[in-house]
């Protein structure tokens, strides 16, 4: 065979083994595997398969939190009639408590102000007493000394009487 | 009344005059009666008073007016005693100097002035029944200076001094008043 054949047989074998599917897949698969090289696609598929797990575990944990968190909260509720006791209980004893202090302090006021106000009573019935006392004296002083002055105007020797009275008092006094 | 330190004062012209007295230069009865006589004469003629207690008018004036006035009237001694005052600048206590005089020339004659006080006119015989029970109990003469306040109603107000007996029908009564209302 000459070299001009054996050019044509290999261009011939060329041609078809280009425009085999054979040949084409292996490109693609050089392709692929420069584009896997090149670009870590097992890395990222490992990062998004960890990432996916760690959602998932997350979401197992918060549905885990979540079930704890039901269960406080249902036992709180559970409680709750009890404790809405208690609270009310302890309520009203504060209240029986506040209302008999407050009731005690009003009877000490009550008190305090009645005895005050028998006091001013008592004060102000003095006052009444001494300014009846002053007054009536005062009018019976004067009655009395009307009635002298008329007498002593009726019996002129009245006052020569009163005037030796009064020089026999020296006698009595020290000088 | 005269202010203390006035009636100190006074009382020290009024030793004079005493002294002088005493001394047989005058007599006291002639000194009160020229000192009551000026006394008068001052209070005629308030601007005569004035003049002579007046400290800006000079004492040579004061003296002169004195001279003026005075002479005839009043012994030489006491014109001069006047001008002692003027030269002092005391001629305003003078009225303050006659009432020490009196006081003393009192003292001197033993006597005692009282101020009685009736609601009426005393009788004679009550003045003299008074007289004799204060010069009793004093021991003194009395000379008895009455008057006469209805206010009083009845009974005496004796007067000594600074001492008062207050044996009116008034007092008993406001004794009386006081008593009730303790």
């Amino acid at each position: 065979m000459n070299t001009g054949n054996l050019l044509n047989t290999i261009g011939h074998i060329w041609n078809v083994f280009v425009t085999s599917n054979l040949f084409n897949f292996v490109v693609f698969i050089a392709i692929f595997a420069w584009i896997f090289k090149k670009f870590d696609l097992k890395g990222m598929l490992t990062g998004l398969q960890k990432k996916v797990a760690d959602i998932i575990e997350s979401a197992k944990k918060e549905k885990a939190d979540a079930v704890k968190e039901l269960k406080t909260a249902e036992s709180a509720v559970a409680n709750l009639d009890t404790e809405l006791k208690v609270i009310v209980n302890d309520a009203q004893k504060s209240a029986e408590v506040i209302s008999e202090k407050i009731l005690k302090e009003a009877e000490k006021q009550i008190e305090s102000i009645e005895s005050n106000a028998l006091k001013v009573i008592d004060a102000e019935e003095k006052l009444l007493v001494s300014t009846l006392s002053k007054s009536t004296s005062k009018a019976s002083v004067k009655i009395a000394q009307a009635h002298i002055e008329k007498v002593l105007a009726d019996t002129p020797t009245l006052q020569e009487k009163y005037i030796n009275e009064s020089i026999d008092e020296l006698d009595r006094l020290s000088f | 009344m005269a202010n203390t330190k006035n009636t100190l004062i006074a009382d020290r012209y009024s030793d004079a005059l005493v002294a002088l007295a005493k001394e047989g230069k005058l007599t006291f009865e002639k000194i009160g009666t020229d000192l009551t006589l000026i006394k008068n004469i001052l209070a005629q003629s308030p601007d005569l008073n004035e003049i002579l207690s007046n400290p800006l008018t000079s004492a040579e004036n004061k003296k002169e007016i004195i001279n003026k006035v005075f002479t005839g009237e009043v012994d030489a001694l006491i014109m001069n005693f006047l001008k002692v005052l003027v030269d002092k600048n005391r001629f305003f206590v003078f009225n303050d100097i006659l009432d020490s005089f009196n006081v003393a020339l009192d003292d001197i004659n033993n006597i005692s002035r009282i101020r009685v006080t009736s609601a009426v006119e005393m009788s004679d015989e009550s003045k003299n029944k008074l007289k004799n029970k204060l010069e009793e109990k004093l021991k003194k003469n009395v000379i008895l200076d009455l008057s006469i306040n209805s206010n009083i109603i009845a009974g005496l107000v004796i007067e000594m001094g600074d001492n008062v007996i207050d044996m009116s029908l008034r007092h008993k009564l406001e004794d009386l008043s006081k008593n009730i209302i303790r």
